[in-house]
């Protein structure tokens, strides 16, 4: 009976199938079960997790706290120290003062020079400019008013010249001499000088004559004459105006002591003690005249009815 | 009285100018200058006579006849030793044409010429140079370095 073994068969395969079919059933059940306890249990040690960090942050706040107290301890030791520099600093101004002075001592002066300078050239400037009749008829009643602010101007801006030297062009030969203090050698730094001058002079193939030298507080001031040419070393707070008066007072001296004299006469003369007094006189050059002059000039106006 | 005189040293490189001077005088500058400048000035003090003479040496570096040398340097001198090296001849084949030359730029001034080294010749040697000289002079044993000195001297306070 091949056809009822072949139905037997059949059963079983269903019966197989059925089987099957509740055993997946039984597995997704228990495969559910097991992810919600997964879940169940994943979110309990979220929980607990979340519980312990709060514990862990409760223990570690007083640890952070500690530190942070710590560290500003220490700052305020710093700033302890910074303010322990800075009373040393005040207390020892002079040492501070020796030590760093070398370094920027030198800076700050040729900053000051240079802006005392520029003050220089602008209160001349207004000077100048607010030349009024108002300022003349001070000018002439105190006698000194001009001159009495630019006199302490010129203390506050002191400069003076230094040396004075009258030499031979070409030959650089010194002809007289005139120094607040001893130099090294006095004719070779004549010639030297008038090598520097032939040297700037054939380097630049240009017939305009060298008229000044700077170097650090010191400038050289050069007045080219015929025969003659004249240096004058001058420190301070040298502006420009400063320079002209200065370069105006060697043409003086030349007028007055060399152009119109021979080699010989000039030989005789005792030229240094009469640079001497030249110099010495330069403070006085001019100061109120030159003003007076200057507004003349401007102006274009008869002084005469203002003397006096 | 004193009287200040210029004087000029020239002649070509390496002729031993500046170790006249050195033999001559004591030197205040440096040699520096030299380099940089193409002059170096120094100052002896010689007695002439009754006369004092203040001399006022201007070594100058560099070739004669060279466009490039400065000649205003030349300017307003009262003498000049032109020097060169007796032991090479190629520093005196031109001596002619230079002494030409500084005569050109400052006429009417004394120039004696300088035959420098002499230490470097035997007396055979000295007998057969082929240029004439004012003075032989060895900068290095300073030999005649006074003398020619002076009669520059001499020349230039009779000029």
């Amino acid at each position: 009976m091949p056809e009822n073994k072949e139905n037997n068969n059949e059963n079983a395969l269903q019966k197989v199938s059925v089987f099957f079919d509740m055993f997946e059933e039984v597995l997704q059940k228990q495969n559910k079960q097991v992810e919600v306890k997964i879940t169940e249990e994943i979110r309990t040690i979220k929980d607990s997790l979340d519980k312990e960090e709060s514990k862990i942050l409760e223990k570690l706040e007083p640890v952070l706290e500690k530190k942070i107290e710590n560290v500003k301890a220490e700052l305020q030791k710093l700033n302890n120290i910074s303010v322990i520099i800075k009373k040393e600093i005040r207390e020892s101004q002079p040492e501070m003062i020796d030590a760093l002075y070398p370094i920027i001592g030198k800076l700050i002066q040729k900053y000051l020079k240079v802006e005392f300078e520029k003050i220089n050239e602008n209160i001349n400037k207004q000077l100048d400019n607010t030349f009024s009749w108002e300022a003349i008829k001070r000018d002439a009643l105190s006698l000194v008013g001009i001159k009495s602010k630019e006199l302490i101007l010129a203390k506050a801006t002191e400069r003076s010249i230094d040396e004075v030297f009258v030499i031979y062009q070409n030959s650089g030969i010194l002809q007289a001499h005139y120094s607040k203090q001893d130099v090294v050698d006095d004719d070779m730094i004549a010639g030297m000088l008038t090598a520097i001058k032939s040297f700037v002079n054939d380097a630049f193939r240009n017939d305009a004559e060298l008229d000044s030298i700077e170097y650090g507080k010191f400038k050289i001031l050069i007045f080219n004459a015929v025969r003659f040419f004249l240096v004058a070393v001058v420190s301070g707070v040298v502006d420009k105006n400063f320079e002209k008066k200065v370069q105006k007072y060697l043409e003086f001296f030349y007028e007055q002591q060399l152009s119109n004299a021979t080699d010989e006469e000039i030989a005789e003369k005792d030229l240094n003690s009469v640079l001497k007094t030249h110099i010495e006189g330069f403070q006085n050059f001019g100061m109120i005249n030159e003003k007076i002059n200057d507004y003349k000039q401007k102006n274009n106006i008869d002084w005469k009815f203002w003397r006096w | 009285m004193t009287i200040n005189k210029k004087i000029i040293l020239i002649g070509n490189f390496g002729v031993g100018k500046t170790s006249l001077t050195r033999q001559f005088v004591y030197q205040k500058f440096s040699e520096e200058y030299l380099t940089t400048l193409g002059v170096k000035i120094d100052k002896k003090i010689t007695e002439v006579g009754e006369k004092i003479v203040n001399l006022m040496i201007w070594d100058i570096a560099g070739e004669v006849t060279q466009s490039r040398v400065n000649t205003s340097y030349y300017l307003g001198s009262n003498g000049v030793l032109y020097v060169f090296d007796a032991s090479r001849p190629s520093t005196y084949q031109q001596i002619e044409d230079d002494i030409n030359y500084v005569q050109k730029v400052i006429p009417n001034v004394p120039i004696l010429k300088i035959a420098n080294k002499a230490d470097l010749l035997s007396p055979e040697q000295i007998q057969e140079l082929p240029v004439s000289y004012d003075f032989l002079c060895s900068a290095k044993t300073g030999e005649n370095v006074e003398n020619a000195f002076y009669q520059i001297a001499e020349k230039m306070i009779d000029n």
